[in-house]
């Protein structure tokens, strides 16, 4: 049985802040994994490298964002890639206008989605039939506002 | 994906020995660049399925730190990687070589 060993030198308190402050722009699906991640990278390092390291971490903490954002759009039909810009244009951004499309999951259900940002018109990811589907695009074409004629 | 010239050397990096699996700081380290530049390269490469990562199996009371995060190229993943390396060495002037590894890029 081995002895337990001395804990080596933890983060200081202003590097788990910066770490925090990273890792809350993250989605919240991925926010524990890379804050538990940085925070172990930061074990043991000198105060000097923590700052180097929680600061660089904190400059790019949208480049993670985006990059963990893009890689939950991949879009499964079709096998090839499908990744939605990271870079929304300024339409879906503002939620003026998303040139919809019908896509289906891998179990069949039916939902719309836009080409452009990836939005999913309900969400997430909702099962629905291929009427309700049909009654929701002809509704938002209807409507005139949100509907990019994309169906 | 882009191949960036921080990417490629992550690429390097890895395919150094393919079923070594690293932490992102031993990452950043291999390939000269910073945490924060590392961290959204291996993200979009596992979610282009390049990579796959697990958490360390350590007792942290016995190691004294917190369980890592290691990342292991797939094997589809050391195959793609290879041929876009080659591709854009190919494309890469005069085939100027990358920075080396360990230096800032």
């Amino acid at each position: 049985m081995p002895a337990a060993a001395t804990w080596q030198r933890p983060p200081r308190w202003w590097a788990r802040a910066l770490i925090a402050a990273s890792a809350a722009v993250l989605p919240s699906s991925a926010r524990p994994r890379y804050e538990e991640e940085f925070i172990a990278d930061l074990y043991g390092m000198s105060g000097g490298d923590q700052a180097r390291y929680s600061l660089g971490a904190a400059t790019h903490c949208f480049a993670l964002r985006n990059a963990v954002h893009t890689d939950n759009q991949h879009c499964p039909e079709g096998g090839h890639d499908m990744t939605i810009r990271a870079h929304r244009p300024l339409r879906c951004l503002l939620n003026v206008r998303h040139d919809w499309h019908t896509e289906s999951t891998e179990d069949g259900a039916r939902y719309l989605r836009c080409r452009r940002c990836g939005k999913d018109e309900t969400g997430p990811v909702q099962k629905s039939t291929n009427a309700q589907v049909a009654a929701h695009a002809a509704n938002l074409l209807g409507s005139g506002g949100a509907g990019g004629g994309g169906l | 994906m882009r191949m960036t010239i921080p990417l490629q050397l992550v690429l390097q990096v890895l395919l150094e020995n393919p079923d070594r699996e690293l932490y992102g700081l031993e990452i950043g380290s291999a390939a000269g660049l910073a945490s924060g530049t590392v961290h959204p390269l291996l993200a979009r490469m596992e979610g282009h399925g390049w990579l796959e990562s697990r958490w360390e199996d350590i007792d942290p009371s016995i190691e004294g730190r917190p369980a890592r995060r290691y990342y292991r190229l797939t094997a589809q993943g050391a195959q793609d990687a290879r041929a876009a390396l080659a591709r854009s060495r190919s494309r890469r002037p005069h085939g100027m070589p990358l920075p080396a590894l360990g230096q800032e890029a």
